[in-house]
């Protein structure tokens, strides 16, 4: 019974787990390769989004990729359907490439 | 099996997701629902190109970004145990029998499964098939009687 349980509070609740992201910087994901960043001020089930001081990172030309040029949007929503990630920018980093020596190991 | 009942049974493992803009996440599976939207932990981000990496602490992916899942195959036994923990859970009344003989019938693919990888030996057909069979056969204990009838 109690995996039952388990299953329909999968279901009822949401896992959307912005709540804890409120107010800090947050960086997002669109479908179609948008990348934004900005102070999540607000957001739904939908995962619609409300950034403040929100940037857009300009994409190349060529590889489409995007690059430390950005826009400034300011305050925005974000349409739910578009939103494709969303982590928070704290403690996130570039790093070096961490599966080298995770294949020298085997 | 059904995917989301083997993503389900990932949880808490490491779980790489390739997103259909090419990046992929490696991370630990926290929580999944319905739409395969999900949250990761301890997550390495893999540019498209495979040339640039970011760690991430946690990230939030919508299920309908997703392009495919690669999980471990320790999640498939635990989905596999999940499944027939879940059969003998189910209550025999409260409209619970067509959830049983769903079940049933798995357990009964599991046999035709076996007689299948023996056929296939022959036909070189199903790999895959013949591995789940091997998966379960593991699992269950059923793995010499799938040998014997393949020889």
């Amino acid at each position: 019974m109690s995996t039952s349980t388990e299953k329909t509070t999968h279901r009822k609740e949401s896992i959307l787990e912005l709540a804890k992201m409120m107010d800090t910087v947050v960086q997002v994901k669109c479908l179609g390769g948008r990348e934004l960043k900005g102070t999540l001020k607000g957001y739904d089930d939908l995962v619609n989004l409300v950034l403040e001081d929100c940037i857009e990172y300009i994409r190349d030309a060529e590889t489409q990729m995007p690059t430390d040029r950005s826009r400034k949007l300011g305050l925005a929503v974000i349409r739910g359907t578009q939103v494709s990630l969303v982590a928070p920018q704290e403690g996130a980093e570039e790093i070096a490439n961490p599966f080298v020596a995770a294949e020298d190991d085997e | 099996m059904l995917p989301l009942s083997l993503l389900r049974a990932a949880a808490g493992s490491p779980l790489l997701v390739e997103l259909k803009d090419g990046t992929t996440y490696n991370g630990r599976l926290g929580t999944c629902d319905a739409w395969m939207n999900m949250n990761l932990t301890d997550v390495i981000c893999t540019s498209a190109t495979g040339e640039r990496f970011w760690k991430l602490p946690s990230c939030y992916i919508r299920g309908s970004a997703i392009k495919y899942l690669r999980l471990s195959d320790a999640a498939l036994d635990k989905a596999v145990e999940d499944e027939k923990e879940q059969a003998q859970r189910s209550p025999a009344g409260r409209g619970g029998g067509r959830g049983r003989g769903r079940f049933d019938n798995s357990a009964g693919r599991g046999g035709r499964g076996r007689g299948r990888s023996g056929l296939s030996t022959g036909r070189g057909t199903g790999a895959g098939r013949g591995r789940t069979a091997a998966g379960r056969g593991r699992s269950g204990g059923r793995g010499p009687a799938t040998q014997t009838s393949s020889s």
